[in-house]
């Protein structure tokens, strides 16, 4: 479990992006300071194994140390995406009971626990938005705007670092790609959706898509943040 | 995705629109392509999806490419974390305890149990504007409810832990068509009552008699205790799914350990449920194998008799155990149910036929 300075991280910023690989604060042996790592590090594929091992075996424990180190991570990309809390925190609890009943569905050995968290919370968020949409009881609101809640604030520098590179890489996209990739993952958009959205081809709703995410990709590889891990 | 996609685990099943591309023709595999950072992003209607799902499966080369935008679509969603509100804690570790963490019965039990737990959670979901929406089996969302009441009510019953004296009635359809009518000026909340006092009797009931060989009389036959529970279990299964749908969510299967108690006893039941739907085809050899979670093989006499598991059947049809499952649950319609079938193909129709028989129980 990652701990700052003897405080318990209920997850943050810091375990949805935290690469040790990373450049930025470092010390001697690679370990991010004031933090206490498991053995391996806290978001090795070692961790991740031993985490689900124990899942598997019913480890409610387990289950408790993920959630502390990934909450932050699901139920804001879950609230970006809704945009109501009470939605957001319904959509979260889905996500980890998913996992609680089915940790087999996660392998270690083929991608990090935080990009499996991460697409399950984000296939569950569009699911619940398009299903309003469809009852018509959304709540407006516009895909870019900040979201209403506590921003997780008490972060390591490193993961500071980390998400500001990402949204740096974002912003480094023409706006063109920049608000289609906004109105697809946090509008919960459809490309169709999109292009009607924007007045475009679908083509190029298609398109700048898939040409904004390799772009996002190559910014965030060129700075050695590894979309792999 | 890809590999490790916990979108897989997720059944796509519902009230979804078509897309537009042509699954049962070839698709230019430049669409494809195209398709696949709207995929990453989630941008895509279920079709589209699992058409470049069965794209991305024979093309590992572009599966990479998916894997790597659907990573970086995460870092992207990893930039917006937010403090999680204390409830959600709680709710999720009471919850995971609720469904997985009394594991001191058998299997049969635990299956009833955990089933129960999350159709408690997803009945307790239920706005009052879904009361009136339609389910599959014909009922509404809320007279499903009162559905849930009557079964589970009548297992109680017949353990002599009654929790409804008043409701005599033991034929499926008219038990809960008596309770739907008995509560039909009630708050929803009530029903809700019955049923989890009813669910809570026979939890206890199967705790105390753990014996799997001990019978109940349900619904005219003598059953196995067990059989009786898994059944239950199922129909928990089957109808959460229900009750979800009415909520606009995805369907979820049960965890694997459930779905083998289910498949177990759809498939160990199936030579009887071949005899009693009038499917039966004496000397036919039929070899079921299942895939995915809850998966097996089960090999038997299409007349009810006894066959060694290494005979050479006449039909042997694959599917996974969920689209199995389905079928038995009828969810899945049997024009839709695609197996592999070698053999006689002629065998599968009454197999399919049969398949449902199990739920009835």
């Amino acid at each position: 479990m990652i701990r700052d300075d003897g405080r318990r991280r209920r997850g943050d910023v810091a375990a949805a992006v935290a690469d040790p690989s990373t450049s930025g604060i470092r010390t001697p042996g690679g370990q991010i300071p004031g933090r206490q790592t498991r053995p391996g590090g806290a978001f090795s594929g070692e961790w991740e194994a031993e985490v689900r091992a124990r899942l598997v075996a019913g480890n409610e424990q387990a289950l408790a140390e993920v959630y502390d180190q990934f909450a932050s991570f699901v139920f804001g990309l879950a609230q970006r995406v809704i945009g109501d809390p009470r939605a957001a925190e319904d959509v979260s609890q889905e996500v980890f009971l998913h996992l609680w009943e089915h940790p087999e569905g996660f392998d270690p050995a083929r991608g990090s626990l935080r990009t499996w968290l991460g697409t399950l919370s984000h296939r569950r968020a569009v699911d619940y938005v398009r299903r309003e949409e469809a009852r018509r009881r959304r709540t407006q609101r516009e895909a870019g705007q900040r979201p209403t809640g506590v921003p997780d604030v008490a972060e390591m520098a490193t993961a500071m670092i980390t998400a500001e590179r990402v949204r740096a890489a974002l912003d480094a996209l023409p706006a063109q790609q920049r608000r289609c990739i906004q109105l697809a993952y946090f509008g919960g958009k459809t490309y169709r959706e999109v292009a009607e959205t924007l007045g475009i081809p679908e083509g190029t709703a298609k398109s700048r898509l898939r040409l904004g995410l390799h772009r996002v990709a190559e910014i965030l590889e060129a700075q050695g943040l590894d979309p792999w891990s | 995705m890809v590999m490790n996609d916990p979108r897989r685990d997720a059944t796509r099943r519902g009230d979804e629109p078509d897309g537009d591309l042509s699954l049962g023709g070839p698709v230019d595999d430049a669409v494809l392509v195209e398709l696949l950072g709207a995929y990453a992003l989630d941008a895509l209607d279920a079709d589209e999806a699992e058409a470049v799902e069965a794209f991305l499966a024979r093309r590992p080369d572009l599966a990479r490419e998916a894997d790597r935008l659907v990573r970086t679509a995460v870092w992207v969603g990893a930039t917006e974390a937010l403090e999680a509100p204390p409830t959600l804690r709680a709710g999720v570790l009471a919850r995971a305890h609720a469904r997985r963490g009394t594991q001191s019965g058998d299997a049969a039990t635990n299956a009833y149990a955990a089933s129960g737990a999350r159709l408690r959670d997803t009945v307790k979901a239920l706005d009052p504007d879904d009361y009136s929406e339609p389910t599959p089996n014909g009922l509404g969302a809320r007279d499903l409810v009162a559905h849930l009441a009557a079964q589970d009510s009548l297992v109680a019953q017949v353990i002599d832990r009654t929790v409804v004296p008043e409701v005599t009635e033991v034929e499926v359809d008219a038990r809960t068509a008596k309770f739907v009518e008995r509560f039909r000026d009630c708050p929803i909340d009530d029903v809700i009552e019955v049923w989890i006092r009813s669910a809570d009797a026979v939890q206890t009931w199967s705790r105390d008699d753990s014996t799997p060989a001990s019978t109940i009389s349900w619904l005219g036959l003598d059953l196995p205790r067990n059989n009786v529970l898994v059944a239950r279990a199922f129909e928990n299964w089957i109808h959460r799914d229900d009750l979800r749908r009415v909520q606009g969510r995805v369907a979820e299967s049960p965890p694997t350990a459930e779905m083998h108690e289910v498949t177990n006893l759809a498939l160990s039941t199936l030579p009887f449920a071949l005899l009693t739907s009038g499917n039966s085809r004496p000397g036919k050899v039929a070899r079921i194998v299942l895939t995915g979670p809850g998966g097996g093989t089960w090999t038997f006499g299409m007349g009810g008799e006894r066959v060694q598991p290494d005979i050479s059947p006449d039909v042997t049809l694959t599917a996974t155990a969920l689209d199995w499952c389905l079928v038995a649950g009828e969810r899945l319609d049997p024009a839709q149910f695609t197996p592999e079938v070698v053999g006689d193909l002629s065998l599968v129709e009454p197999l399919v036929a049969a398949a449902p028989a199990f739920a009835t129980l």
